[in-house]
């Protein structure tokens, strides 16, 4: 199959909460394309709207305003909605919220027993989505019985046997220790690398940030900043002034910069910050 | 303490009832129970007794299990086999001063605690050897022709489900608010019914409100892996019966058909 360039392309997106006496407005005209493969993070505030607009890619809101488009299809009928939510997977905050199955096994089918897949494929994709991720001695485990990042696996694993082209985690992180947050982001890695699925990572974690080859900071339902982790990060001004954080290196940088040791901010990983301190130290 | 629910608790394991269709389990528990009702001689009764000890042992469990599911209504029965013993006119059997014991309320006594006894641990035993989920499945595939007259048989099996994978968490929520409201001075469990379930409210309350929050949630999920109703669904596991199934119903019929014999004739 030959590569699709723009998986995802919204134009002037918008989306307004109407539930309540003052409507308001969580996205604000977001355009942006997602090519197939990519990593992205999305960061923002709580309230920042990243969680709005992570739903309205894969129609589970529908857009005020403006078109989302994934492979050229937008939610319109419910045929489109079925086949964007069927590429477009997502896992959500709660573990414990999603699975829906009374063992791993029945969880991870749930997908494409929706789908209408037929019973044989249906025991081959459960068997191959549980390797993909690494727990296949969780198959007939109950999901009770399962630590926080067992149980996001699980959550992978469920979309993945759905054969999606994208996997969207929003906050999937938030509620896991760190062992736990660690081995989740190996393995969503390990499927952007090798299956070429696309991963947008909606997170609170600069340091998860800086693993991603694409950040994007929205801000009051805004893109405020969208490049490469280095390009983003060391803009430590702009990002502090929205209320986030930036990787700590680049903060004591940012620092050094200020009392004059450093002529520009570059580095967002430990190993480059030590580097360029050392080359100070010199 | 809230932890040991036994109804339905299944017993992992791997003998020929265990691997039975579960559809061919509820229909022979729910047709066996139909039976117990219309039987009526002691003889048949027993040896419907001894046949479900007998499964019990085939199933390789243990009857401490079927004493265990006995024990909720143990008191049911002895209070009704008071009444029957000693309110039951007709052929005096024993008399002590104002007690008369009679020969009818001896028989019926032994009926009822016979069939309520055969009852409950013929139920038990296909929940020890049946998943719910199973279960659920042979309900919903059982009930499958009343969806003609628009009953919603899968929305109801899927409720089933998902009350089932929800259980567990639930307890474990129930567990964690009780201690939360503990820390904070609260008094469960003691004093007289009122004022206990009283103290309920502090937990239920705040149940209450994650539950429909974790619905809530669930439903997004749900939606976001394509669920759209029973509509064009398939599944994973396929019931099949097979000739374990046949060979069980012929046995159950033929065991029916002694009973009534043994009932009318001996």
């Amino acid at each position: 199959m030959k590569p699709i360039d723009s998986l995802i392309k919204t134009t002037d997106v918008s989306y307004v909460y109407l539930n309540n006496q003052n409507p308001k407005k969580a996205v604000d005209k977001i355009s942006l394309s997602i090519k197939q493969g990519e990593y992205i993070a999305m960061l923002g505030r709580n309230g920042s709207g990243k969680s709005t607009f992570a739903r309205l890619l894969n129609a589970l809101l529908i857009p005020t305003e403006g078109k989302v488009l994934v492979l050229t299809k937008e939610a319109t009928n419910d045929e489109d909605l079925w086949f964007i939510r069927k590429r477009i997977g997502m896992i959500f905050q709660n573990p414990d919220n999603q699975i829906i199955g009374t063992t791993v096994e029945e969880d991870i089918a749930f997908g494409p027993e929706n789908l209408g897949v037929k019973t044989i494929e249906i025991e081959n994709r459960v068997t191959q989505a549980l390797i993909d991720v690494g727990i296949l001695d969780l198959r007939e485990r109950a999901p009770h019985m399962l630590s926080g990042g067992q149980k996001q696996k699980v959550g992978i694993a469920a979309v993945l046997a759905m054969h999606p082209m994208c996997i969207i985690m929003d906050e999937s992180t938030s509620m896991l220790d760190p062992l736990g947050r660690e081995e989740l982001l190996k393995v969503v890695r390990e499927l952007n690398k090798k299956e070429k699925i696309t991963i947008i990572n909606i997170t609170h974690h600069m340091e998860e940030a800086t693993l991603a080859d694409r950040v994007i900071i929205i801000n009051d339902g805004k893109i405020v900043e969208d490049g490469t982790p280095a390009e983003v990060f060391t803009n430590v001004n702009k990002i502090t002034q929205i209320g986030l954080d930036v990787p700590q290196v680049t903060l004591l940088l940012h620092k050094l910069k200020q009392t004059g040791h450093l002529e520009k901010v570059d580095a967002i990983t430990v190993e480059q910050a030590y580097e360029r301190i050392v080359q100070i130290l010199e | 303490m809230i932890k040991d629910i036994t109804l339905g608790q299944y017993l992992p394991g791997n003998s020929v009832i265990h691997r039975l269709d579960p559809r061919t389990k509820l229909l022979m528990t729910v047709s066996f129970m139909a039976v117990l009702f219309v039987l009526n001689s002691i003889l048949s009764l027993l040896i419907s007794m001894v046949t479900v000890i007998i499964c019990y042992s085939i199933a390789n469990i243990s009857y401490k299990y079927a004493f265990k599911g006995i024990k909720p209504v143990l008191y049911i029965i002895i209070f009704t086999v008071i009444l029957n013993v000693f309110f039951t006119s007709g052929e005096p059997l024993l008399v002590w001063k104002f007690i008369t014991i009679s020969k009818e309320g001896v028989n019926s006594a032994i009926l009822v605690s016979l069939r309520v006894l055969t009852l409950i641990t013929s139920a038990s035993i296909m929940t020890y050897t049946t998943t719910p989920i199973m279960l659920t499945d042979a309900i919903e595939k059982l009930f499958k022709p009343l969806k003609k007259i628009k009953v919603p048989v899968h929305e109801m099996a899927m409720m089933m489900t998902i009350a089932l994978r929800f259980i567990p968490t639930l307890i474990d929520e129930t567990d964690k608010i009780m201690k939360a409201q503990a820390a904070r001075g609260a008094d469960i469990g003691t004093g007289n019914l009122l004022q206990r379930a009283k103290s309920f409210i502090p937990i239920l309350d705040p149940l209450f409100i994650s539950s429909f929050k974790r619905a809530d949630d669930l439903a997004i999920a749900m939606e976001s892996r394509c669920y759209r109703g029973g509509e064009g669904r398939t599944s994973m596991r396929v019931l099949k019966f097979s000739t374990k199934d046949l060979l069980a119903f012929s046995v159950f019929i033929l065991f029916t058909v002694i009973l009534f014999v043994l009932q009318f004739f001996v």
